[in-house]
């Protein structure tokens, strides 16, 4: 596996070929550089490379296409989970660049990433405002997010205390401490991930300059910790 | 605003504190007619008839006297320096003005529009833009009514102006300002300043918001805001500040922001009240929906008492009316303020007094009119003294319905009860304070008596509302504040209005 730059040379690198939105797994190397943790991965290329990629990973793994012609993977079939082995990988590698092929769409290649356990679905967001600068978003995923539009904003750098009221602030708040016999989320998990993002050496203050917008969605949230499951930066033009 | 002209502004520099704007001690006048009461004769007028101490130099072309005082021909020839101008001419003949200032004068507030509003007068902004740096002064507006300093006789309103206090607010709106004095001196507001912002070429919100945060006259401050290009700033100003002095905003044109062009999830729930929503949230700051709402919530904060603990939400809620009661307990709890129950002992207390059967003994402590009226009005006095002693509650809502109150022993009883209100309130023990509610049906038969009854109660020094969702309005506002200083730690004492606010760090 590659180390980790630091986040001002990935995004330069970007930058240098011209990019305006960073690729999955560039978005999540970002993150992992502040400490917000992602499913454990490798990126492929060919169809010859699964074999190795499964020795480096454990246990039913999920497919997803990189291609900057395909701003949402789901809706257009390019994520696949709970592959188990090469030929089912293969196979469905072929169908999705087939239709890559057909929509004359680019395929960077693939990201095979562990499965990641049960949790919460969390949304973590960001963007700069033109008056008030860098802005941070947390809400709850899936509907609440999607048709309840229940989130809370505030400007960077947040505090701890703000973060914490930006959780009471949402309607679904009972649900992340374990309501209806659901998963309990430690406050301080989600504290320290939203300090990560939008703290005072947050992400979204450290690389003010360069980000325009940021989604973590979803971030999968448990007892024992936060990872991010998909992500996406948008750079801010110069 | 463009480029060019936001780079010669920062060139004309902004460290000038605004005391001068607030208490200058000379005033020029340009826009004075002999023949007619333009701008600049009423200006004058009102200054005098304030009571305005200082000199007064009118400025014209050739006129000698104007409005009975020496005329000069220029800012530049006044014979000492000027540090307040006010200027009504036709916007043509202000860059002139002002360019030949040679830096004699502080302070100059343009009256007159034409400066680029709504797309027109580009090059004459520009020209006014030159002459603030060739006349070297700071600039208010242009098209901005200007100031309104009570403890200084300036004024832009007609009538009588109020007496000088703690309240101290800016609007982005010259005509809304002239609503909040009127409408906050009718509801007992007392300012340091009002200040309508205009044009906001120069001088904007955040050196107002700077200026009151700063300035130990103002206790709360009030703002109307619809653009405020320096976002951050006023985000950090008031941070910084932890709303030590609460900070009440009305901002229009929240929903008017058309949504951004997101390429991002995030970027498409953004919206601009979502960002004003957080800075509430993280300032402190109380975010209104009217102006009603906002004269109700400064009305509420101005005899908040910063050395005190802050709002914790224990209310105690008294008056005629069961309905109302419960309504009023609906709307209150919905905003996170509790009426605690009485305590056992105090309730045999008020057993004890004498309460009889129809009056509640619970919060809220519903007491109808004819019970009201029991002892010559004695016993709602002994009630509420026996409660406040005991339970020591935040705040006593007290409200009185005046269509039913008023017939008994021909207004006798009202009267009683308005003397009780005052002696209540002067006696409230340390952490309790007494806010009234007069309700009526706004009929012309009962407002004389309820406006006596108001202006009686808001000289004391009482928070007074017309209805009782008006006044849980303003106590939801409080919750917010207090809750807000509690999450961080503040709890009263170490805090002095004042000397504190360091916005110039």
């Amino acid at each position: 596996m590659e180390t980790i730059k630091p986040a001002r040379q990935l995004i330069e690198d970007a930058k240098r070929g011209r990019r305006r939105t960073l690729d999955e797994p560039t978005s999540k190397q970002i993150l992992e550089s502040y400490g917000i943790r992602t499913p454990r991965s490798m990126v492929i290329r060919f169809s010859s490379e699964i074999g190795n990629a499964l020795r480096h990973l454990s246990g039913p793994v999920v497919l997803k296409l990189i291609s900057p012609d395909v701003l949402h993977k789901s809706d257009f079939g390019a994520v696949v989970l709970g592959l188990s082995d090469e030929q089912a990988i293969k196979a469905a590698i072929e169908d999705i660049s087939q239709r890559c092929a057909d929509h004359d769409y680019q395929v960077e290649g693939f990201l095979l990433e562990e499965t990641v356990g049960k949790g919460h679905e969390i949304v973590i967001g960001g963007y700069k405002d033109d008056a008030f600068g860098p802005v941070i978003m947390f809400g709850l995923g899936g509907i609440f997010v999607e048709v309840m539009r229940d989130v809370a904003f505030r400007i960077c750098p947040i505090t701890e205390v703000d973060a914490r009221e930006m959780m009471e602030e949402l309607r679904g708040a009972a649900l992340l401490r374990g309501a209806r016999g659901g998963i309990s989320i430690p406050d301080r998990i989600l504290i320290d991930t939203l300090l990560a993002v939008g703290g005072e050496r947050g992400m979204l203050m450290d690389l003010t300059d360069l980000l325009k917008e940021l989604d973590i969605n979803p971030l999968r949230a448990d007892e024992q910790g936060v990872t991010a499951l998909d992500a996406r930066i948008v750079l801010a033009e110069d | 605003m463009n480029t060019a002209v936001e780079e010669s502004v920062q060139d004309i520099g902004n460290d000038v504190a605004l005391d001068a704007l607030f208490h200058p001690s000379t005033i020029a006048v340009a826009g004075v007619s002999s023949k007619s009461v333009g701008q600049g004769n009423s200006f004058i007028r009102r200054l005098r008839r304030a009571g305005y101490k200082g000199n007064i130099y009118p400025i014209h072309p050739h006129e000698t006297v104007l409005e009975g005082l020496p005329a000069y021909r220029g800012l530049a020839d006044t014979p000492e320096p000027i540090d307040y101008a006010f200027i009504a001419i036709p916007a043509e003949g202000v860059p002139g003005l002002l360019a030949g200032a040679n830096g004699r004068v502080k302070f100059a507030q343009v009256m007159s529009s034409g400066f680029g509003e709504g797309g027109r007068g580009q090059a004459l902004q520009e020209a006014l833009v030159d002459a603030l740096r060739i006349g070297r002064m700071r600039l208010l507006g242009p098209n901005c009514l200007g100031v309104y300093s009570p403890s200084a006789g300036i004024s832009f309103v007609e009538g009588q102006m109020t007496q000088a206090g703690s309240v101290g607010v800016f609007s982005q709106s010259g005509g809304l300002s002239v609503d909040i004095i009127n409408h906050g001196a009718h509801r007992g507001l007392r300012f340091s300043g009002v200040v309508s912002l205009g044009n906001c070429l120069d001088i904007g919100p955040c050196e107002l918001l700077e200026h009151y945060l700063s300035d130990t006259d103002t206790h709360v401050i009030g703002a109307y805001l619809e653009t405020v290009e320096e976002g951050r700033r006023f985000f950090e100003a008031l941070r910084a500040a932890n709303a030590r002095k609460p900070v009440v905003i009305l901002k229009g044109g929240c929903t008017a922001q058309g949504q951004r062009a997101a390429a991002s999830h995030t970027g498409s729930l953004a919206g601009n009240d979502r960002i004003w929503k957080a800075l509430a949230s993280q300032t402190g700051s109380l975010l209104v929906d009217s102006l009603e709402d906002f004269i109700d919530t400064l009305a509420a904060f101005q005899s908040w008492d910063p050395t005190q603990a802050p709002f914790s939400g224990r209310v105690v809620l008294f008056g005629n009316g069961g309905g109302a009661s419960v309504l009023a307990s609906d709307a209150l709890g919905r905003l996170d303020i509790e009426l605690p129950a009485i305590t056992s002992e105090t309730v045999q207390t008020l057993k004890e007094l004498g309460v009889p059967p129809g009056a509640s003994l619970d919060n809220p402590l519903d007491f109808p009119a004819n019970i009201l009226n029991r002892d010559g009005g004695r016993l709602p006095e002994q009630v509420l003294e026996a409660v406040v002693r005991a339970e020591a509650p935040d705040i006593v809502l007290l409200h009185l319905n005046l269509p039913v109150v008023l017939p008994y022993r021909d207004g006798g009883l009202m009267d009683e009860l308005m003397s009780m209100v005052l002696r209540l309130d002067a006696a409230m023990q340390q952490g309790t304070r007494l806010f009234l509610v007069l309700r009526s049906t706004g009929q012309a038969a009962y407002e004389p008596k309820r406006q006596e009854c108001a202006q009686m109660a808001m000289k004391a020094g009482i928070p007074t509302f017309l209805d009782l969702s008006a006044a849980a309005r303003a106590l939801g506002s409080l919750k917010k504040h207090g809750k807000f200083l509690r999450n961080r730690g503040f709890l009263g004492q170490e805090q002095a209005i004042g000397g504190t606010f360091s916005s110039r760090s």
